[in-house]
């Protein structure tokens, strides 16, 4: 089912290519973005687990392996950012790039080569925790670190970069959260189902964890934003927080935070299977909003029936695939 | 009123299961919680007054802010709204933590009617052996004579008995 | 090497009369009295400086245009940042069960209230009137005057408050059943007297254990989050600024990381020489040392990811006015504070990856005390160095400290040893009654 819905996505999103190529390009920019974290936050819970151990992370194993090795459909998927790379970026374009002040670090030649390395460190990383044994630490404890620095870099140059002068130094971290929270959410759903009682508050608590910090950091950017109210910083949020995005803030504010933090912190729900489930599913969602809300308005898009197909075309695929490869060998092999 | 001593949480536990028909008052003394297997938040007042001093504390004081820079004293500072929403979180998270914080702390006193400095068990000396490695009971009310016998079964390190 | 948290078979009866033998009946060696001497006589200076600092003003410190935040914000940060590291190992720790931290949560938080206590002296006498420092607080006044509720720094005094009372009443309550096994363990009537009022009544009933381990729970669920906020409103004072350099969204959890270098740094720095003079080497095992080294090279990471993050978006973003202050911080005449901080906080702790260096006990002594200095360094940084280059080249200029500064530092470092010295010969040094469970728990 979900490939049905992934190659429905994509054949109408292709349409979409064909009618608005500008909005196909900022809706498959915002899909890219949210779906990234699912493999990358996939691997960083698998080389944590490594390092701390627990019973969350055997109870998440299978569904964090099948994230992690869909990381190869990164390569068709940055396909059509690259192609509208002059579409997405001020800095891309020839005409507005020289009056940037970044230029030396924003522009294309660095652009690709940086992003070919993260790449293939990226994939390196991930055979590391798909091929060998759980035993094995000590690349986990160095890869974590330079998966943090990496994911950093490219996050910053696939969004924070569409408005070149908005300039964050929480941006990585923030978004890392994020994509940490996507992934688990992502492999809650089905872990609720299948771990032991007990460890189905773990995962519970894991959650709140992450929600409790997604937020904390969220708000952070935005306090100082608002405080120091820069006209380059403030803008972004300016943007973010006039018209009908400003119902997306709201949303986040209620349903990214408050909802699964109050329900979270009862300890019966955190033990309630399938209130654990609905809880990850409506933080997924909120995670596809939330990739929205970065992105769009830096095109001045609005969510269209385009850019819903990029997302449920990126996930649906993703979803496919991990769903595909959690049969196989390679993703059974150290369950 | 008797007060009885055992070597260990197990033999606590049976002498209390034992006791539990007579109709007598039990009340334990331990070196650690008898009953860890029960969740301590299900069974517990003081979570909940803690969340809602807490919560109290939080809204109020955010409403405090809200009415000194709306009502009270507004003043422009660099364009910023009177109604500054943002920062005043931050406050109003402190104030409702120390608000949560403070009222577990009496709460707790106060649930357990606590201070309470001298207690009619102290006549039992060896009673201070339950914040060591003794696990106590005190028995009032019931039968004497059968309390004194299950007791005996069970068999304590120590035992005193004395008219109320 | 083992990798137990407590050796040998100790039972719970005889962890009770250990820990409460430390203070109750042994006698303290010849190097507590040179330690309280020397701790005494530091604290006498800081007294005599703050009196001097009252008589003539701030006037005596070398805070001057443009550099207004000198020492007493650089110690206030480096303290709190030292306290707050103790609040997490007591706190966050004990929510996610480890159980090396039993051995040394008490000397954690007791090592939290003295740093607090150092901390906290220091923005009231940055007040210039301290006498006035009530008014930062919200009451009915003749003058129908409020609080400026939007300023970091009013945020700043809200969140002490909070932070110094919660840390006294979290430490003490945790004290309970400890307090009530000294009362029954002493001899002498007046430490019986003594240690009974303290202990509340506390006798271990079942209503009392009930109530206080759910107490127990959330206030450790709380102090968690308390303490991340308390060092974030310390970042916001500076973010909140448009000093150059310091408006940077990532400065709430960059000072979190420091704190959490700086506080596992001075615990491991206390627990070493405690377990010596004390012999806890039963209770406080290699294992604490190896738990702890690492989470001083996870914390270091951390801190090295934020420096990397600082320099980067100083010249991505378009301020000039960053990019000339961070080249100065970087070559100019405090370059030395900002390669210190780098070799302090970031490559030093790095040999700690080693297990063999993190089990090295001066080894881990030389690079908890680098991380100590280097997290001083980190806050002269960002005090001095970013004020010192304003947005305005005409109003440039250099600050240096002055004896009462370095006198009242030390007397602030003697507040925080003489009180930590007292309270290991009144409370106990360990969580009795957390020990005992653990070693309940290892035997069944």
């Amino acid at each position: 089912m979900a490939w049905a819905l992934g190659v429905v996505g994509v054949a109408v999103s292709g349409l979409g290519a064909f009618l608005h190529a500008r909005a196909f390009y900022f809706g498959w920019l915002a899909a890219l973005s949210v779906w990234i974290g699912w493999p990358l936050g996939s691997l960083s819970l698998l080389l944590i687990h490594r390092l701390t151990g627990g019973r969350w992370g055997d109870a998440l194993r299978p569904y964090l392996r099948a994230g992690t090795a869909t990381l190869p459909l990164l390569l068709p998927a940055i396909l059509p950012v690259l192609i509208g790379l002059p579409v997405l970026y001020a800095w891309a374009r020839p005409e507005q790039a020289p009056h940037l002040a970044n230029s030396f670090y924003l522009n294309v030649p660095f652009f690709l080569g940086r992003g070919a390395a993260y790449l293939i460190l990226w994939l390196g990383l991930a055979a590391f925790a798909l091929f060998t044994s759980p035993a094995n630490t000590r690349v986990a404890a160095i890869g974590l670190p330079l998966l943090a620095l990496t994911f950093t870099f490219a996050i910053i140059d696939l969004t924070m970069s569409l408005d070149p002068a908005f300039n964050s130094s929480v941006y990585g971290m923030l978004q890392g959260a994020g994509a940490v929270l996507f992934a688990l959410s992502l492999a809650v759903v089905p872990a609720a189902w299948t771990a032991k009682r007990d460890a189905v508050a773990d995962l519970g608590k894991l959650l709140l964890a992450l929600v409790v910090l997604w937020a904390y950091l969220d708000f952070m950017q935005f306090l100082i934003v608002w405080e120091s109210n820069l006209s380059h910083d403030a803008g972004w949020y300016q943007a973010r927080m006039s018209g009908g995005w400003a119902w997306a803030f709201t949303a986040q504010a209620a349903f990214h935070f408050a909802l699964p933090f109050g329900l979270l912190i009862v300890p019966g729900i955190q033990r309630n299977r399938a209130a654990m489930a609905a809880i990850a599913v409506l933080l997924a969602f909120m995670a596809a909003l939330r990739g929205w809300w970065t992105v769009l308005p830096a095109g001045q898009r609005p969510v269209g029936w385009i850019e819903l197909a990029c997302m449920c075309g990126m996930l649906g695929c993703g979803a496919g695939l991990a769903a595909s490869l959690g049969r196989t060998q390679l993703v059974q092999r150290h369950v | 009123m008797i007060v009885a001593g055992f070597g260990s949480a197990e033999a606590l536990r049976r002498a209390v299961a034992s006791l539990a028909p007579e109709g007598a008052r039990v009340e334990t003394f331990t070196p650690d919680d008898l009953d860890e297997a029960t969740e301590p938040t299900k069974s517990s007042a003081v979570p909940i007054i803690m969340l809602g001093a807490g919560l109290l504390g939080g809204f109020g004081f955010f409403a405090l802010q809200a009415y000194g820079t709306m009502s009270g004293y507004p003043i422009n500072v660099g364009g910023r709204p009177d109604f500054s929403w943002p920062p005043f979180i931050v406050n109003a998270f402190e104030f409702g933590v120390l608000c949560a914080i403070g009222a577990g702390f009496l709460g707790f006193f106060a649930i357990n009617r606590m201070p309470k400095l001298f207690i009619a068990e102290d006549a039992c000396d060896e009673l201070r052996e339950a914040s060591r490695d003794g696990w106590f009971l005190s028995v009032r009310g019931g039968d004497p004579k059968r309390v004194r016998a299950l007791l005996d079964s069970v068999g304590p390190i120590a035992l005193k008995e004395w008219p109320e | 090497m083992s990798d137990d948290v407590v050796l040998g078979h100790p039972t719970p009866a005889a962890v009770t009369d250990r820990i409460c033998g430390i203070v109750l009946h042994e006698r303290v060696g010849l190097w507590w009295w040179i330690a309280l001497a020397a701790s005494s006589a530091l604290l006498g200076l800081g007294v005599v400086s703050v009196g001097w600092l009252f008589w003539k003003g701030v006037g005596v410190w070398g805070i001057d245009w443009p550099v207004v935040w000198g020492f007493a914000i650089i110690n206030y940060v480096w303290w709190i940042a030292i306290a707050s590291g103790g609040t997490f190992i007591s706190a966050l720790f004990f929510l996610v069960r480890v159980d090396w931290r039993t051995s040394i949560n008490r000397i954690a938080e007791t090592m939290m209230l003295c740093a607090a206590a150092s901390a906290g002296i220091y923005p009231i006498l940055h007040l210039g009137r301290p006498w006035f420092f009530y008014w930062l607080f919200p009451y009915p006044n003749t003058m129908t005057l409020w609080p400026q509720f939007r300023s970091p720094l009013l945020w700043d005094f809200m969140a002490l408050l909070t932070y110094v009372v919660a840390s006294v009443l979290f430490w003490y309550f945790g004290l309970l059943p400890d307090l009530a096994a000294m009362r029954d363990r002493a001899r002498g009537r007046g430490a019986q007297m003594f240690y009974g009022v303290l202990a509340f009544g506390f006798r271990g009933t079942g209503g009392q254990w009930r109530h206080y381990k759910a107490a127990y729970g959330i206030m450790a669920a709380l102090m968690a989050p308390l303490v991340v906020s308390v060092h974030s409103v310390v970042g916001l004072d500076f973010a909140g600024g448009e000093t150059t350099g310091w408006h940077s969204t990532q400065f709430p959890p960059f000072f979190v990381f420091g704190a959490l270098l700086s506080g596992f740094a001075t615990v491991i720095l206390l627990v070493i020489p405690m377990r010596h003079y004390f012999s806890l080497q039963t209770y406080i095992t290699e294992r604490h040392f190896d738990a702890l080294g690492k989470l001083m090279v996870v914390s270091s990471l951390c801190m090295a990811y934020a420096y990397i993050m600082d320099v980067f978006t100083t010249f991505y973003g378009p301020d000039p006015a960053d990019k000339t202050m961070f080249v100065a911080r970087m070559f100019g005449r405090y370059a030395f504070v900002y390669w210190s901080t780098i070799l302090f906080n970031v490559l030093l702790p790095q040999l700690l990856w080693v297990r063999r260096l993190r089990l090295n006990q001066p080894v881990l002594i030389l690079v908890c005390l680098g991380a100590i200095v280097g997290m001083w360094f980190e806050r002269v940084e960002i005090v001095v160095t970013s004020l010192h280059r304003t947005t305005l080249p005409s109003a440039w200029g250099d600050y240096w400290p002055t004896f009462w500064d370095w006198a009242l530092m030390a007397g602030t470092i003697g507040l925080f040893l003489t009180m930590f010295l007292l309270l290991i010969r009144i409370v106990p040094t360990m969580s009795i009654a957390e020990m005992r469970e653990l070693v309940r728990k290892r035997e069944a």
